[in-house]
């Protein structure tokens, strides 16, 4: 008998269409058309970014919306299927009023109008030349009642129940303290022939004209628009629906590549990139994808984005890039953008959004390879960190248990974390019904399917038949 | 009867804190400056130390690296002091460490129970409106009171400060999950705390389900700059059996050009939105047990267990909080 198991993770509510879009999404949309009645009806995974409080109306809760939606644009350039739309008011109420009355509930309600799974916001104050950021995302509770899961299947059948949640529904990520010029001071690129005018305004006098694909220095943000400065020093400003918007750096860490002198073209010089550089240009071609331009020991060259890790401005940035990937099963992208979202709260301890991250880390990891048995078992590592950011989350050991199961093909280390999830709560849905499917299959007379694959699946029985009878299940379990 | 403090880790101190062993000291009065004696002082980081208690004077000190070590210090980032007496009302204190430095002596006022001035009838018609009906669930806010700053300046402050709470707070409700009855919202009041008359008595007054205020003033440093040194206090204003009314003092320091950012409100953002689940949770245990409400129980015990789950490594003093908490509502369930 052979006998494999996979880790399927599901959002059951995304149904993964065949997508016409390969390639083209990162110009999906131009200008006007973000506020038609439903945009991107046909696109399974969407997420909304709706403008930021601001509380001193200084515009920069506007430009930073649009910041937000054009990097998570970026982010996702080369994902077939892959939307995101800017938040419109159903009404003639403003967006920013009715986050305020009730926020998360409140982007909830936006969202689901939109036909979106989630929404990005947050609320912006300004002192002096400094920023202090609050990101939010909220999750539609149709997301959330079928939440990511990590289920253990496998082929032939593994008994179902070997399943844990994820996800929370709503994130409060943890205020970024930042100068302005680090999230507006960047290049940007000119997605056609643009007229550049003088203020941030439609009919504003016009300034220059410029060609398409042409790399352009902003300065700063006023409300949706870009200022820019040229290299002869005029001043003016673009509407960010006729750019694009590459991430500000990139990182590498001891990546050897060839710089090429232009996306896909004649080769440069060969480098080793070894920690952030600022991104001069960037290019989408449809057959190699998303390359960038840097400039490595005074030398300009472009590399293909896949070999380097984008650095967006604010961390939710990579938080939903990741959750797009992991939608789309693109993991080794998922695993580069939520490993990129830990790096970014290094010092800042916010403990539901780390564990999160860390779940899908390790989740995206195992799905990187065919079976969860190519999977070193150093991704425990990661459901480790998670439990250690939330140790009061059964959910966590939960997690970290079905890892174990299917990494480890061992039952202690399952029994040890199911026991701790349901010191914490008795009544836990998850862990109960975990505990209790493992005991059925264990107890079976002549062993079932896990039995079989667990090295030590006969010796634990028992101890799982003791564990099931002091937590037995209850209602909940079976519902869910 | 059991006092809640709360614990908050200044997170973003965690990076540079100290290896040198930081001399914490400090002294005990009543409002009116009285020193009082024999107060018990207790330190946690991850366990509970009892450490002298105050002198005649009122002062106490202790050395926390013979409480805890290196590497303890360095996580957590701060301390948790609590300060009872019997006769008074407990504070809870959190005082952060910077690296290798000793934190400036603490000052504590320890109020008697129940031995607050009286709000004049003046005031009372000012406050009358904002009084709490059925239905709602204020938190307010007294304007802090800052030295060094012009009205106009003030008012942008605590206008800030009331409109970034209220955010802070429910978001913190919506994405840990308690399903409280009533809506919550942050009113600031037009007029200051009035020096002789504590919190609790302005709370029960107003119906409120918990207060917030803080004083400051602009410091000087040896090399010339200026910061403001704020301490902000949340207090619970129900009280129920088993658990009592905490309160939590919080010291902070901001420079003074960025008094009106969320550099003010950046440390107590989880503190208060985790201060104002214990706050609901304090008043739905209370009205449930008088209603003998067995459904309001186990949601209360639903949401408290959420709220827990959130909880991470320097929050194991709300996680005792939440647990004495849980306890009383899970005994009063298993009867």
């Amino acid at each position: 008998m052979t006998l494999r198991v996979l880790a399927a993770l599901l959002l059951a509510s995304v149904s993964l269409t065949p997508c016409t879009h390969a390639g083209e999404i990162i110009r999906f949309q131009a200008g006007a058309q973000a506020h038609t009645d439903v945009v991107l009806a046909h696109v399974p995974v969407k997420a909304l970014v709706a403008e930021f409080l601001d509380p001193g109306d200084t515009g920069t809760g506007k430009s930073l919306s649009y910041l937000v939606w054009r990097e998570i644009l970026t982010a996702i350039s080369d994902q077939a299927g892959a939307g995101v739309i800017l938040a419109r008011a159903p009404g003639e109420e403003r967006i920013t009023d009715m986050l305020e009355k009730d926020y998360h509930g409140a982007a909830v309600r936006i969202a689901k109008e939109q036909k979106a799974s989630m929404a990005v916001w947050g609320a912006v104050n300004t002192a002096g030349g400094d920023l202090f950021v609050n990101t939010y995302l909220s999750l539609l509770p149709e997301t959330a009642d079928t939440q990511l899961k990590l289920t253990l299947s496998g082929e032939p059948s593994l008994p179902p129940g070997l399943q844990a949640k994820i996800m929370r529904t709503n994130y409060n990520f943890p205020l970024v303290e930042t100068p302005r010029a680090r999230l507006f001071e960047r290049r940007i690129v000119t997605r056609k022939q643009v007229t550049l005018r003088a203020t941030a305004d439609p009919s504003a006098q016009v300034v220059a004209t410029l060609s398409k694909d042409k790399a352009l220095d902003a300065v700063d943000m006023d409300k949706g628009w870009f200022k820019v400065r040229l290299a002869n020093g005029q001043v003016g400003y673009l509407d960010n629906s006729v750019v694009d918007v590459p991430p500000r750096t990139i990182e590498a860490t001891l990546v050897s590549t060839t710089l090429k002198a232009t996306p896909g073209g004649q080769h440069v010089r060969n480098v080793t990139l070894n920690g952030p550089y600022r991104v001069l240009d960037m290019r989408y071609e449809a057959k190699t994808g998303l390359w960038y331009e840097l400039e490595v020991d005074k030398v300009h060259g472009w590399v293909p984005a896949h070999l380097v890790r984008a650095r967006f401005s604010l961390p939710i940035v990579h938080f939903v890039a990741g959750l797009y990937r992991y939608q789309f099963k693109r993991y080794e992208d998922a695993r580069r953008e939520f490993a990129q979202y830990v790096s970014a709260l290094n010092f800042v301890n916010d403990n539901p959004s780390l564990a999160s991250a860390y779940q899908l880390l390790g989740a995206s990891t195992m799905l990187t390879k065919n079976t969860v048995f190519e999977t070193d078992d150093s991704v425990l590592e990661y459901f480790s960190k998670a439990v250690n950011a939330t140790p009061y989350d059964p959910s966590a050991y939960s997690l970290r248990a079905l890892a174990a199961l299917a990494v480890q093909r061992k039952a202690e280390t399952a029994l040890k974390d199911l026991e701790q999830a349901l010191s914490l709560d008795p009544t836990d849905p998850i862990a109960t019904r975990i505990t209790d499917t493992i005991r059925q299959d264990l107890m079976k007379p002549g062993g079932g399917r896990l039995r079989y694959m667990l090295e030590d699946g006969a010796a634990a029985g028992p101890k799982f038949e003791n564990l099931a009878n002091r937590y037995p299940m209850t209602g909940a379990s079976t519902r869910e | 009867m059991k006092h809640l403090i709360c614990n908050v880790v200044c997170a973003s101190m965690l990076a540079g804190v100290a290896s040198a062993a930081p001399l914490v000291s400090g002294i005990v009065t009543m409002p009116n400056g009285t020193p009082l004696a024999d107060v018990q002082v207790q330190v946690e980081i991850r366990a509970v130390q009892t450490v002298p208690q105050s002198d005649t004077q009122g002062h106490f000190q202790f050395d926390a690296a013979t409480l805890f070590s290196p590497g303890e210090l360095r996580d957590a980032g701060a301390l948790t002091l609590k300060f009872s007496k019997p006769g008074f009302n407990s504070v809870g204190k959190l005082v952060t460490i910077a690296e290798g430095q000793s934190p400036s002596p603490i000052k504590i006022k320890l109020e008697p129970i129940g031995g607050s001035g009286a709000i004049p009838s003046t005031e009372k018609e000012v406050l009358n409106k904002y009084v709490a009906g059925p239905g709602s669930t204020p938190l307010f806010l007294f304007p802090y009171k800052l030295t060094g700053f012009e009205a106009a300046e003030l008012k942008v402050v605590n206008d800030n400060l009331r409109y970034n709470l209220e955010r802070v707070i429910i978001t913190h409700l919506q994405a840990s999950g308690v399903s409280g009855s009533q809506a919550v919202s942050m009113k600031l009041l037009p007029v200051e705390q009035a020096n002789n008359i504590d919190l609790s008595t302005y709370g029960t007054y107003l119906n409120a389900l918990a207060m917030i205020t803080g004083r400051g003033g602009m410091e000087t440093a040896t090399d010339g700059s200026r910061s403001l040194e704020v301490t902000s206090t949340f207090q619970v204003v129900p009280q129920a059996e088993t658990v009592g009314a905490p309160r939590l003092d919080m010291d902070d320091t901001v420079p003074p050009d960025r008094v009106a950012s969320p550099r003010l409100y950046k440390y107590l953002s989880k503190a208060w939105g985790r201060s104002t689940v214990l706050a609901i949770g304090v008043s739905e245990y209370r009205q449930a047990l008088a209603a003998h409400d067995k459904a309001t129980l186990k949601r209360i015990s639903q949401y408290l267990r959420s709220e827990r789950k959130d909880a991470g490594p320097g929050d194991e003093l709300l996680v005792s909080e939440l647990n004495i908490l849980i306890g009383a509502v899970d005994k009063e369930l298993a009867k």
